[in-house]
């Protein structure tokens, strides 16, 4: 008897708990479960990293049918986690990317066209934004594929007006000849001339490129078929380098010292003058330096006349951080309303100095925060004269760009090693550029 | 009963055998495959092209270039590191309390620290502007001016060099150590009163017998050598120009930031058969030693 009643207990309790689990897992297939959005961000300064957690958390509070899960990378970790998720089919819905990789990402056939698919949306954003920056960044065969904030522009140049007027030096370099007579009078009173950013940091290459565009020079001819990185301007602005090296007007270590180093020994008032882009008091504020403390901007000197093939470049234009869609998503409809929510004009003002300072933005709506105007006196000056983004073209995105980076390094490093001329440097990085070049021309 | 027994340890051991097959056969299947293919990842199309990777790669000058300094990088770490592990070794086995024992555990940390900080420590020591090692030297007066210790074509890569044997020294005293123990004392007792003294000592006993401790570090500190990335990518990245290049950074650009998926698979299996090369000739030598000794 008892052991009747002992089986029928246990009967009872374990379809009991068969009906409650079959239950719940019915109740949670039906019920309705928000869209999961994934966003990978790479890189970006404090102030972004703060801001972007911020940005989603809004997102979803306003779309409480969407969930938007955002992951931050490091910005050397790009390549290898698109790469990786590209490899294990696992990308994510949404990236921000700098726009040079928009080549590398529509020849793996990962990317959305907003043009394309997303029209109503696209003319939508058009309004917002700068018209130069707007038809040329983040394109590729005429199509949109990144949406962002800001733009690097560059080349420019930091220097401490308190400190070149009180070795004697008026006004700011406008020329080459000039830029070497500064940097002479800023060593012979104990300090390093100019802070040479020549590591093998892209954007040190980059810094290089912005100069030699900016006197005339291209990386492909008008065809595209053709690398013209042994052109005139290419060589004088080596030729910079050079002269810089020989006469000891840079800091020794230059090959290692990158970007942020170089602007380290500015900021540090350790040198007279400093090379890079916009971003320069972005950087020197997340390196610390007071809030109130702002490094003068201008654009970096011209050799005087123009050596190059083509017409000199005002600025080239970099999107930093670009919003794109991966064509892999299976969620594109949600996805887009957060790209609508990055390219809405309140994110957008962010950019303007507040919180965001040091970057050159993208949409009309930053340049009238107030901030702006405070911290980047420089850049604001020339947007209101109208003459920001006179002549300035899309820096270069095309296939093969970051090996041609490297092979540029090695030519720069020759150089400075002293193991070559810059014509013959550049001679020989040009035949092998070309062969990178034609894999992808084939 | 003995098929049985047979059968059943092979289904015990089947699943270990997977695993292994799935995450150390397989990728390397899967690199030779490739190697045959001119994959880029921005390219959709790609096909099959024999050894035309392999003829491209060795006309390199870049592969080449990266290729010796391997060699050098190798040879040079290894050497280095199991010389003065060795050495500490032997200092730190000669007796057995609170002070060897502390010793010990401080030879361990170069061994323990992540390749990260390693390379981040070291980058900052041999800084030109503001690394302790220039200050030190020209407070001893034994420099002039500061040493571009990284950015120099013939200083860098004697200067990652050090740092990979300061970072595989101590397992090099490790193996030397315990060894070193493992030799009874009666036969240096017996030294001794024969009259040899410490280095005649180290000359005809303390070697001979530590030969397969040393070969067997030697093989491994050459293997983590050659695998490893972190050092030089952390710290000139190749640079300057490839003075400092290697097959790891050089296989990790190809397949990560440029997309090269053949050409990356194609240097990894030339590494690959670089390494088996060494690793066979040892082994070979190493049994041929052990033979003619037993």
């Amino acid at each position: 008897m008892k052991n009747r009643m002992f089986k029928v207990t246990m009967f009872i309790l374990a379809s009991w708990m068969i009906i409650m689990t079959a239950g719940a897992v019915f109740a949670e297939k039906t019920a309705e479960k928000p869209v999961e959005v994934v966003f990978w961000y790479f890189g970006g300064l404090d102030t972004e990293l703060r801001l972007f957690p911020k940005m989603i958390e809004e997102f979803n509070r306003q779309n409480p049918g969407i969930v938007v899960k955002g992951t931050h990378f490091p910005w050397d970790a790009r390549d290898e986690k698109i790469m990786t998720g590209f490899r294990q089919k696992n990308l994510p819905d949404l990236i921000t990317r700098d726009s040079m990789a928009v080549a590398d990402l529509v020849g793996m056939e990962i990317l959305v066209a907003f043009d394309v698919e997303f029209p109503d949306y696209y003319n939508s954003w058009e309004p917002r934004f700068i018209p130069e920056i707007w038809n040329q960044v983040s394109r590729l065969d005429g199509h949109k594929y990144g949406i962002g904030p800001y733009c690097s522009v560059g080349p420019m140049m930091i220097f401490d007006p308190e400190l070149l007027e009180s070795l004697g030096l008026e006004g700011v370099p406008e020329t080459f000849e000039e830029f070497l007579d500064f940097a002479r009078v800023v060593k012979q009173n104990g300090y390093i001339g100019v802070s040479l950013p020549a590591s093998k940091a892209t954007n040190d290459m980059m810094i290089f490129m912005d100069i030699a565009y900016a006197n005339g020079g291209r990386w492909l001819s008008p065809d595209g078929k053709k690398v013209m990185v042994n052109g005139p301007a290419w060589v004088e602005t080596l030729k910079l380098y050079d002269q810089l090296n020989k006469e000891g007007l840079i800091q020794r270590g230059a090959m290692q010292t990158d970007y942020v180093d170089a602007l380290k020994l500015t900021v540090q008032g350790k040198a007279g003058l400093g090379m890079g882009k916009d971003w320069i008091n972005a950087i020197v504020y997340d390196l610390g330096a007071p809030a109130e403390k702002i490094f003068n901007l201008t654009r970096f000197p011209r050799k005087k006349p123009s050596p190059g093939e083509y017409p000199p470049v005002g600025l080239t234009l970099e999107g930093g951080s670009d919003m794109m869609m991966m064509s892999t998503s299976k969620v594109k409809d949600a996805a887009i309303k957060f790209v609508d929510h990055y390219a809405s004009e309140e994110v957008l003002r962010n950019w303007g100095g507040d919180p965001v300072r040091g970057r050159t933005p993208a949409s009309f709506v930053a340049y009238d925060n107030p901030a702006f105007k405070k911290y980047n006196p420089f850049l604001y000056q020339q947007f209101k004269a109208e003459t920001l983004f006179e002549d300035a073209i899309e820096a270069p995105n095309f296939r093969g760009l970051a090996e041609m980076y490297h092979i540029l390094a090695d030519a720069i490093h020759e150089v400075l090693l002293r193991n070559t001329t810059p014509q013959q440097a550049l001679n020989k990085a040009q035949k092998q550029c070309q062969e990178v070049l034609d894999r992808y021309i084939q | 009963m003995l098929k049985n027994q047979r059968i059943l340890g092979y289904s015990l051991i089947a699943p270990a055998m997977v695993v292994i097959g799935l995450f150390v056969f397989y990728p390397i299947f899967e690199a030779i495959r490739l190697s045959f293919y001119n994959r880029i990842l921005t390219i959709p199309e790609f096909s099959f092209v024999g050894f035309e990777t392999y003829e491209k790669l060795i006309a390199n000058e870049i592969f080449r270039r990266a290729f010796r300094n391997t060699v050098i990088w190798v040879v040079g770490s290894t050497v280095l590191g199991m010389f003065f592990g060795g050495i500490i070794g032997i200092i730190i086995a000669q007796g057995e309390n609170r002070i060897t024992r502390f010793i010990s555990l401080l030879v361990l940390i170069p061994f323990v620290m992540p390749d990260v900080v390693v390379a981040a420590t070291w980058a900052w020591i041999y800084d030109t502007n503001i690394g302790i090692l220039n200050s030190m030297l020209n407070q001893m007066g034994l420099i002039k001016e500061n040493v571009d210790w990284l950015g120099s074509a013939k200083l860098a890569l004697p200067a990652v060099i050090f740092v990979m044997a300061w970072r595989i020294a101590p397992l090099g005293a490790l193996l030397v150590q315990s060894s070193y123990k493992g030799i009874p004392l009666e036969i240096f007792e017996a030294a001794e009163i024969d009259g040899a003294n410490f280095f005649a000592q180290l000359k005809y006993i303390v070697l001979p017998l530590l030969k397969y401790a040393i070969i067997i570090g030697i093989l491994l500190t050459m293997m983590w050598v050659m695998q490893n990335l972190a050092i030089v990518r952390l710290m000139t990245d190749g640079g300057p120009g490839r003075t400092t290049e290697i097959l790891s950074t050089y296989v990790y650009k190809q397949n990560f930031q440029y997309f090269k998926e053949s050409e990356a698979s194609a240097a990894s299996v030339i590494y690959f058969g670089f390494l088996i090369v060494i690793s066979l000739s040892y082994l070979i030598i190493f049994r041929r030693v052990w033979v003619k000794e037993t």
